[in-house]
């Protein structure tokens, strides 16, 4: 549930662990920072709220492979639109469990 | 969720009574606390990192940092920050102490000075303010900070006052 899978075949999570969040810190730090600056000022548009998205990859994905321009372009296209990016941040910032977050995930 | 985040609260609350004793239980987590507390930036590690000590200190057990992470991790982001920022930050804005900054003059000027642990806290608030030892040792953290800041302001705008009237007269 709540899993994203990129057009190259890669799934990440949009969970926020925070051992993950501790290890993002000292692995990526210029990313961390962004992903920090984005979380406690809220996003300010739509790359704000991938950037969030690029973050939980980072936390989560097991090969951590991509650059952001690399994830940009393996976004999932029928993820792109402002709504869906809107609720995919929501959900990273807050965490709520959205149903319409878990039906916009399904396969 | 909302209850779960008051309970959160509850169990980081602070005083300078429970950082004291953690100076004898823990020292290294002593260290580590103020010099988290003095970094002051806007770091969401940071805050976890302070709510861990925090938690420690209102734990009876010896609880790792591990182990709190998995406690809080069905917590959002959003409201851990909530929560760091009630346990360890001054209530912003003011008009109390807004309105002792505007009418200070600039040249009188406060050398700048940094409270590395309990001792200068108690030095400052206590000796200097004029804080009640019961008040200090205590009170919640944040609402110490909070009057602790808005007397120095006060402070500030009678001495400067002062120095005003003094120079008036020569």
């Amino acid at each position: 549930m709540n899993d994203i899978t990129l057009l190259n075949g890669e799934t990440f999570s949009l969970i926020v662990d925070f051992l993950q969040l501790l290890e993002f810190k000292s692995t990526s730090k210029d990313e961390y920072e962004k992903f920090n600056k984005i979380v406690l000022n809220g996003p300010k548009d739509i790359f704000d709220m991938l950037r969030l998205v690029y973050g939980c990859y980072l936390m989560n994905s097991s090969s951590k492979m991509l650059n952001y321009n690399g994830f940009m372009n393996a976004f999932p296209t029928e993820l792109r639109s402002i709504n869906d990016l809107t609720l995919m941040a929501n959900q990273v910032i807050n965490g709520k469990k959205s149903q319409q977050v878990e039906r916009l995930l399904q396969p | 969720m909302e209850k779960n985040l008051n309970k959160l609260k509850d169990y980081c609350n602070l005083n300078f009574k429970k950082i004291y004793q953690l100076k004898r239980r823990n020292y290294s987590l002593y260290t580590l606390f103020f010099q988290l507390l003095n970094d002051n930036k806007d770091d969401l590690v940071r805050y976890l990192q302070l709510l861990y000590i925090a938690y420690y200190m209102n734990c009876s057990e010896e609880i790792s940092l591990e182990h709190f992470f998995y406690l809080i991790n069905d917590h959002d982001l959003n409201g851990l920050v909530k929560v760091y920022l009630e346990v360890f930050e001054i209530k912003q804005n003011s008009n109390f102490r807004r309105s002792f900054y505007r009418k200070q003059p600039k040249k009188v000027k406060v050398p700048e000075f940094k409270l590395e642990d309990v001792e200068d806290y108690y030095s400052y608030y206590v000796l200097v303010l004029g804080i009640s030892e019961d008040l200090f040792w205590n009170i919640d953290l944040s609402f110490l900070i909070s009057v602790s800041v808005n007397k120095s302001a006060y402070d500030s705008f009678i001495s400067s006052e002062k120095l005003k009237l003094s120079e008036e007269r020569r």
